[in-house]
């Protein structure tokens, strides 16, 4: 079976640099954003399985790239949501908008690898 | 009138003699008595004004305080994320392999960083409860599936200490209405309390228990080093830390009590303790069973004591949900956080919701203060859930086609008013599954 790709989005990149040795030891091929715009062009065109999402990034934040996707279509794709943001509003406009998986930082790194293995079952048995 | 401000800036006012009262006084002339008087209604309204303008400072200092700790307590969390991640990777051998010593000291370092964390989580809890936005959101819940060994030690501080946690929960314990998520936040800190206030080694137990007035009590109990009265005095004060035998600092910003005692009032419950230097103590904390018609009856006796005795009315709304279809996610409580979530977004924080789910019935209520908005309310959150609904294709939910709703004009006291709801509703017998 081919490794999952994961697409991480963080402005932060020592954030960045930890999710992508977390990830790639767990199996995961990674892709890394620095911003919002970056973050849709990869999307795009490295067509991952699932996006992990700061929310407060430059140049769009995850909620403008969550409405861009839905806009063109790409409703399927999983995201978490990972932040440092922990406001009870954020979670519920998150919610809102679908986003199921929410961590807030700092995170715990078992965790967010059982919901990154979780958020992937769940969408390739939606698929299946 | 005479201001003056005290060391913690509260303001206190001092009434001057009225005119009327200058007038009385035997050796004062009338004519006298009328210049001092408009000199005074002068002096009045410009200390009136001063006043008015000392207490806007006040809270806006208060609000610029509140947002400083809040934004100050959110950009400490990215940095920590890192730190703590880092740590984690070297630990878990992901940047080669560790000698002991290593391992030792990495613990140490990862020990201090948790200890940030959580300091840094208590001033944003702070900053929430000052601001007003620290709300809970209750549901029927058991108390197993908040307390077991795995959820309370997870976090625990425990440091270098040996800690023996046992939990006695009786297995037919009645349900409890609570906010899991909150409650166990509230048990965490009674348990880490625990522990920063012990020896080397400390046993804790956790247990449950009926108690009269329709309420659970839950208990945690320590053989750490007790308190003696002056201490239990000031205990839930924000920032104290009481004395640690042989350590000047205890560690901590002392919030945890504080935050405690702030949930479980939000639960309408209450918190006791008993301490003996040397002993131990027991924080035994008591929060209502899930009994949705005592529930609903003390939500109306609270809207009755703020709506009706101030001279006003208030609503009581019952919205059922018909149909749920099977396809709901696996544990099944989905639908539920999806009504409640929709509700917590469309609904002002004062009011009260109710959701009698899982008994089976379906039922939400709710209190709303304006008769007239009433059916807006209704149809508000009904199109709220379903906004949210498209997102969850799998879930089909059904509201029953007319919500009902009773008003407190037309009834003498809150327990008439709930029992004409309650017999409406069963009137109407329940919803089923599809």
């Amino acid at each position: 079976m081919p490794e999952k790709k994961v697409l991480v989005a963080d402005d932060d990149p020592d954030i960045l640099l930890a999710l992508r040795i977390r990830l790639e030891s767990a199996g995961y091929q990674v892709v890394t954003a620095m911003d919002g715009s970056q973050a849709l062009e990869k999307i795009r065109s490295a067509n991952p399985d699932l996006a992990i999402l700061d929310i407060n990034m430059p140049e769009g934040n995850a909620f403008t790239i969550l409405d861009t996707l839905r806009a063109e279509g790409l409703r399927a794709l999983p995201v978490i949501f990972l932040t440092a943001d922990a406001q009870e509003k954020s979670q519920v406009k998150a919610f809102h908008r679908g986003i199921r998986h929410y961590l807030t930082k700092p995170y715990d790194p078992k965790t967010l690898l059982v919901l990154v293995e979780h958020a992937l079952n769940e969408a390739s048995g939606r698929a299946a | 009138m005479a201001i003056s401000v005290g060391r913690n800036g509260a303001v206190a006012v001092r009434r001057s003699a009225s005119p009327e009262e200058e007038s009385r006084r035997p050796n004062g002339s009338k004519a006298l008595s009328s210049v001092r008087a408009a000199a005074q209604i002068a002096a009045d309204a410009d200390e009136r004004r001063r006043l008015v303008e000392t207490n806007r400072e006040l809270a806006r200092a208060q609000r610029v305080q509140n947002d400083f700790i809040a934004s100050v307590s959110h950009d400490l969390r990215s940095p920590l994320a890192s730190l703590k991640e880092f740590i984690s990777i070297v630990q878990d051998g992901l940047a080669g392999s560790l000698t002991d010593l290593q391992r030792e000291y990495l613990g140490i370092a990862m020990r201090n960083a948790d200890a940030l964390a959580e300091m840094i989580e208590h001033l944003l809890v702070l900053a929430r409860i000052q601001q007003g936005s620290f709300r809970i959101v209750r549901r029927c819940v058991t108390v197993p599936e908040i307390v077991s060994d795995d959820s309370l030690l997870k976090g625990a501080r425990r440091g270098r200490k040996s800690v023996h946690l046992r939990v006695i929960v009786p297995p037919a314990l009645p349900e409890i209405f609570a906010d899991p998520d909150r409650l166990l936040e509230a048990i965490r800190n009674l348990v880490d309390n625990a522990i920063k206030y012990s020896g080397e080694s400390v046993n804790i137990t956790i247990s449950a228990a009926e108690a009269p007035d329709s309420m659970v009590e839950i208990s945690v109990r320590d053989d750490g080093t007790g308190m003696d009265a002056a201490a239990m005095r000031s205990l839930f004060r924000r920032f104290y830390r009481g004395r640690h035998a042989g350590r000047a600092n205890p560690g901590g910003l002392g919030l945890g009590l504080s935050i405690v005692k702030e949930i479980i009032d939000l639960h309408h419950g209450r918190i006791a303790v008993q301490s003996k230097p040397g002993v131990g103590s027991v924080f035994r904390i008591f929060v209502p069973r899930f009994d949705p018609k005592s529930i609903l009856l003390a939500s109306v006796r609270r809207a009755w004591r703020s709506h009706v005795g101030a001279g006003d009315g208030f609503a009581l709304v019952r919205i059922g949900v018909r149909r749920c279809n099977g396809a709901c996610p696996r544990d099944g409580t989905e639908p539920l956080r999806i009504v409640r979530e929709s509700l917590r977004l469309v609904l002002p924080p004062e009011d009260e919701i109710l959701l009698d789910w899982q008994t089976g019935r379906r039922i939400c209520f709710l209190l709303t203060d304006d008769r007239d908005s009433i059916q807006s309310a209704v149809r508000k959150i009904m199109r709220s859930v379903a906004q949210r609904l498209r997102f969850h294709s799998a879930i089909r939910l059904e509201w029953e086609k007319n919500p009902q709703w009773v008003h407190s004009d037309d009834f003498s006291t809150p327990e008439e008013m709930v029992d004409a709801i309650i017999k409406e509703r069963l009137s109407k017998g329940g919803p089923t599954d599809a």
